[in-house]
């Protein structure tokens, strides 16, 4: 298969899922505008991140919203046990604290994204190093044992 | 192992102090002391390093008879002048020798005193295959007045060498002292000719100014008519002289008849007269009136005489002033071979046709070739005495003739023409064998080897053994290593083989060792001829010497460390230079070589080389990997850090979840 034709496949398969998410959203707009609206403006950073995370996973859009919706569980059960109607919805979106925390969360959540990485990656290269530092020694005591003819020159050392 | 508290044989001990003049007929004599009995009394002649003593007399078991100085042993002796002496022992004469105060015998006291008892001698040497060869004035010892002469030594020098020309035959008189040969017992009969009658007259014969003059009168005349001349000799002992002077030896009495005078004289034998020319013809400076004239001629002088041959004088000369139109038919022949075989410049068969032509003329000459006269087993003594000279570039040279005369074959072309009978077949085999040393690639061969193979009691004659820390006088293997031990001690610093010691072993001793002078001579890489050289000398001390050699040991473990350095493994080499060390102390090189030569040590060296080079391979690869993984390293936890965070946010949704659905 070419790469132009796995490109139009793949086009075409996120395409068919956009058009797919879309008419859930629309869906869920007409049965449920109260909840849609909530949940929308609550994850308005998580849904702005999906749309600028160029990443093919986007990790970083992932995390802000599942932080999100960890915060907008609360906000949406108290619209279910009211009205559930578009004007509770917005009695909740204008409190401030609510939209504060789930914005705040977001950002937790990219927080998180950005930080575990580089913590990770810090775990990874004090592992190497220790590795490396291992291998050096063991290394250095063959060549120790047996003179510089038994082996060639470290290549970590040059 | 040489000086004057090591006696020769164990028993003869040499005093160099006291020189016996006289005593050795013209060789250095020293008075020498029994140390086991002080009965006999004993002198030691000094060989000279490059006239080598008669071998075959020395080495043979020992005799005794009567009436002659017999060798009793050889060896090293103490030095003199700074220069390793060598001594044969042998009886000292208790007389004076008869050429001190010479004067006329009276004919019964040439018979009793002087033939029977010299020929008694030369009977029993007969016996035993050997000659005298030194039958002269000064050799022959009178103890008293009325007593039987005794014969003195001529064991230290090569035979005949110093012979005058006067005492002997023409055939033998016209080579070089040295290129006289041991000859036969015929010879001596000649001699003792001589003797007698200088004895007889009371003074030795006056046959010219110089030996050629006298050994062309000899031909001339024949040697009876040339020595008698005019003088008036005791009818008994002079019939007697005229059968021992015979110019073919196989005229002249054996001793065995001349213990009979009476039947000796009685004994005629009817040899031709050589026919003389009715007018003499010029070869060079000489002017010659018979064949074997001529034939003196030539090979005296190679230039002239090549020249007279290839035109037609010789030839109708000796048709028709000889008339011996059959001789001059040969001689024509070999003329015409020499024009059809080679080109008119080549110079060697030019000698061929001279040599040819020598042998055609005078059966009884020795072999000349490019003007050296010699006599085969004088090729060895010859090649002894020209290292003397060290002048092989010289076009006189004696060495490269002989050599020359070797490689060629014509050594095989003369015997085989001289002896028409097959009897150079035997000599044609041993100089095949002779031909093979010098024509032998590599130190095992070539000139050195043809020397020692020649003189076998010819010490070695190199620089390591004769340096300025003393002479060595090595004429055995045995003698070998402890003189290369000394060698080393003084100078430690120096190479224990050389080239000439190579052919020096390898002509004194076996296959084996050759195959290991062959191996040596054969490696370039400097390692593997370090390791050749410790086995030669290890061989060298297991066979011929062994004792500790300390300065050689010291010089092995100098040499090794390249050896050493074979074995990678810091541990095990610091081992076996601990054990070298330790050896090296005791002496033995045979355990030193085995220790760098142990192939099962240096092959599990090897493969624990092979194994840390892979396990080496294997760190550098690991290290390398971990050096080039960074960019990997990130991807991962890259990925790794955002399945976590997403990981907590699912966690803390699901927590919500569950708080919302039971809160």
């Amino acid at each position: 298969m070419s790469k132009r034709a796995a490109k139009a496949k793949k086009e075409g398969g996120g395409g068919s899922l956009m058009w797919m998410q879309g008419l859930a959203c629309g869906v869920a707009a007409t049965l449920m505008p109260g909840t849609a609206v909530l949940v929308a403006v609550l994850l308005v950073p998580g849904l702005c991140a999906l749309v600028l995370d160029r990443q093919p996973t986007r990790p970083l859009a992932r995390c802000m919203l599942l932080c999100g919706l960890a915060v907008a569980v609360q906000p949406m059960r108290s619209l279910w046990d009211s009205t559930q109607g578009l004007e509770e919805s917005l009695r909740l979106i204008t409190n401030v604290s609510i939209l504060g925390y789930a914005w705040m969360a977001a950002c937790a959540g990219w927080l998180m994204a950005e930080v575990i990485p580089l913590v990770v990656r810090v775990v990874l290269d004090a592992s190497s190093l220790s590795h490396a530092a291992r291998l050096r020694s063991a290394r250095e005591r063959l060549v120790e044992q047996w003179g510089t003819t038994a082996g060639g020159s470290d290549p970590a050392a040059q | 192992m040489q000086g004057p508290t090591n006696p020769i044989a164990g028993r003869y001990a040499v005093d160099v102090a006291k020189p016996l003049a006289g005593a050795g007929g013209g060789v250095s004599a020293f008075s020498v002391t029994d140390l086991r009995s002080s009965a006999a009394r004993l002198m030691a002649l000094r060989v000279a390093r490059h006239f080598p003593a008669r071998h075959r007399h020395v080495q043979a078991p020992f005799f005794a008879i009567d009436g002659l100085l017999c060798p009793l042993a050889h060896g090293v002796g103490p030095t003199i002048d700074g220069d390793a002496g060598y001594f044969v022992i042998c009886s000292a004469p208790t007389g004076a020798p008869v050429s001190a105060g010479l004067h006329a015998w009276s004919e019964q006291a040439l018979i009793e005193q002087v033939l029977k008892p010299v020929a008694r001698v030369l009977e029993q040497l007969h016996q035993r295959g050997l000659t005298h060869r030194g039958i002269r004035p000064n050799n022959v010892f009178l103890p008293g007045p009325g007593e039987a002469v005794v014969l003195g030594a001529a064991w230290a020098t090569p035979p005949a060498v110093d012979q005058p020309a006067l005492f002997e035959p023409p055939y033998s008189a016209m080579c070089a002292p040295e290129c006289r040969g041991e000859g036969s017992i015929a010879d001596d009969v000649y001699a003792l000719g001589v003797l007698l009658l200088t004895l007889a007259t009371g003074h030795v014969p006056n046959l010219g100014a110089n030996e050629t003059v006298s050994s062309l009168r000899k031909l001339e005349m024949g040697s009876a008519a040339a020595l008698i001349g005019t003088a008036r000799l005791p009818p008994t002992v002079g019939d007697l002289i005229l059968g021992m002077l015979a110019e073919d030896p196989d005229h002249r009495p054996l001793p065995s008849l001349l213990l009979d005078p009476a039947s000796a004289r009685g004994r005629k034998v009817a040899a031709r007269p050589p026919r003389r020319a009715q007018r003499p013809i010029q070869v060079g400076a000489m002017s010659v009136a018979n064949a074997r004239m001529l034939a003196y001629a030539l090979a005296m002088q190679p230039d002239a005489g090549v020249h007279m041959l290839r035109g037609s004088a010789i030839t109708q000369w000796v048709r028709r002033d000889i008339g011996d139109p059959a001789l001059g038919g040969r001689l024509e022949e070999l003329q015409r071979f020499r024009v059809s075989d080679a080109p008119a410049e080549d110079a060697r068969a030019d000698a061929t046709l001279l040599m040819r032509c020598v042998v055609l003329l005078d059966p009884l000459a020795p072999m000349c070739w490019r003007g050296l006269c010699f006599w085969l087993d004088a090729i060895g003594p010859a090649l002894a005495v020209a290292r003397v000279r060290s002048e092989r570039t010289h076009p006189g040279a004696v060495a490269p003739i002989l050599e020359d005369a070797i490689a060629a074959d014509m050594i095989g072309q003369w015997a085989l023409q001289r002896d028409s009978n097959g009897g150079s077949h035997a000599t044609r085999e041993e100089f095949r064998l002779v031909r093979g040393w010098l024509q032998k690639r590599g130190a095992a061969g070539g000139p050195r080897r043809l020397f020692y193979g020649l003189n076998p009691l010819s010490p070695c004659d190199s620089p390591i053994l004769s340096g300025p820390w003393g002479g060595h006088w090595v004429a055995t293997m045995a003698d070998l290593v402890p003189a290369l031990d000394a060698a080393m001690a003084a100078n430690p610093t120096g190479e224990p083989i050389d080239a000439e010691i190579l052919a020096f072993v390898a002509a004194r001793s076996d296959r084996h060792i050759e195959k290991d002078i062959n191996i040596l001579d054969g490696t370039r890489d400097a390692e593997d001829r370090l390791l050749s050289v410790l086995r030669l000398l290890s061989e060298f001390q297991a066979r011929f010497h062994p004792y500790p050699t300390l300065a050689l040991a010291a010089w092995t473990v100098r040499e090794t460390p390249p050896l050493l350095a074979r074995w990678q493994n810091p541990r095990r080499r610091a081992a076996i230079t601990e054990r070298l060390r330790g050896l090296s102390a005791v002496g033995i090189l045979t355990p030193m070589f085995a220790l760098l030569q142990d192939t099962a040590s240096l092959e599990v060296d090897r493969s624990e080389v092979q194994a840390v080079e892979s396990e080496l391979a294997r760190l550098d690869l690991a290290l390398k990997g971990i050096e080039g993984g960074s960019q990997a390293r990130a991807a991962m936890a890259s990925r790794i850090g955002q399945e976590i965070a997403a990981g907590l946010g699912l966690t803390a949704l699901a927590l919500a979840l569950l708080a919302a659905a039971f809160g």
